[in-house]
């Protein structure tokens, strides 16, 4: 069980999505996950530490996604932008 | 505290507190330094390190069985930060230097941290704990582990601070989980 309190700044959102499985949850089983680059915290059911190989997976996966969105965001994907715009001399 | 996220947990009694802390350190990943405060900082220490190198051997299981290369390249790196990740139990002077710090809370005091992630084992009076966390930074997490009743796994006999251990190493490990 945990209790988890937001800073005065932050509303308390309506509904806790656990980041990982999607799924609505009380507040009674969610716990902080990783911070996010815009400062946001993520959720998650705090069932998922028990399974640690499932856990680990989806824990890397979204990672992952984040990363990506954040490298892609704005068009702020500079290895693309240039790739995209290569001149090829011949 | 009016900036930072504040959890409390408590611990059932088939799990322990340096399970608990390895696995919440995971999956907060924060690359930035990370206090715990708790009476006993060598013996919490020893036990979270354990059980971080658990879950380590773990998710490099799982590097090696996926096929998926996103989530290898992601392991990957979470082994990196795994291997390389600090555990300190010495008295901060001037600042934290490793990763992760156990200390008491006085000691963190005279040390103002500055630190994303704060997990609080032991009880503190709340003036301290204002203190504490008063470096820290906007969205920050405290985490406060409630007073907790560990048991022993398999033959559900209670912890009585070492008294019923029969070695040293017991006995330091069975006062680390208190």
């Amino acid at each position: 069980m945990s209790i988890i309190s937001f800073p005065h700044n932050k509303p308390l959102p309506k509904k806790i999505i656990c980041a990982l499985c999607k799924r609505q949850i009380p507040m009674a089983d969610a716990t902080i996950g990783p911070t996010c680059a815009t400062g946001v915290v993520s959720l998650f059911c705090n069932g998922h530490l028990w399974e640690d190989r499932k856990f680990i997976d989806e824990l890397a996966d979204y990672t992952a996604s984040k990363r990506q969105e954040l490298t892609n965001a704005n068009g702020h994907n500079l290895m693309q932008h240039e790739v995209r715009h290569v001149r090829t001399l011949y | 505290m009016y900036a930072l996220y504040i959890e409390h947990r408590s611990i059932s009694g088939k799990d322990t507190l340096s399970w608990d802390l390895a696995h919440h350190m995971y999956l907060r990943s924060e690359h930035d330094k990370v206090i715990v405060v708790t009476d006993k900082p060598v013996e919490s220490l020893s036990a979270t390190r354990k059980q971080w190198f658990k879950l380590m051997r773990k998710v490099m299981r799982q590097r090696s069985e996926t096929l998926n290369p996103v989530r290898a390249n992601e392991l990957t790196n979470q082994i990196t930060y795994m291997q390389n990740l600090r555990f300190s139990a010495k008295r901060p002077v001037d600042d934290l230097i490793a990763d992760v710090t156990f200390a008491t809370a006085d000691d963190f005091i005279g040390v103002a941290p500055v630190c994303n992630t704060a997990y609080v084992t032991a009880e503190i009076e709340r003036a301290k704990l204002y203190i504490l966390t008063s470096w820290m930074p906007e969205n920050g997490v405290v985490v406060m582990y409630v007073q907790h009743q560990v048991l022993v796994k398999g033959n559900g006999k209670e912890i009585n601070n070492g008294a019923n251990a029969r070695t040293a190493d017991q006995k330091s490990h069975q006062a680390a989980l208190r």
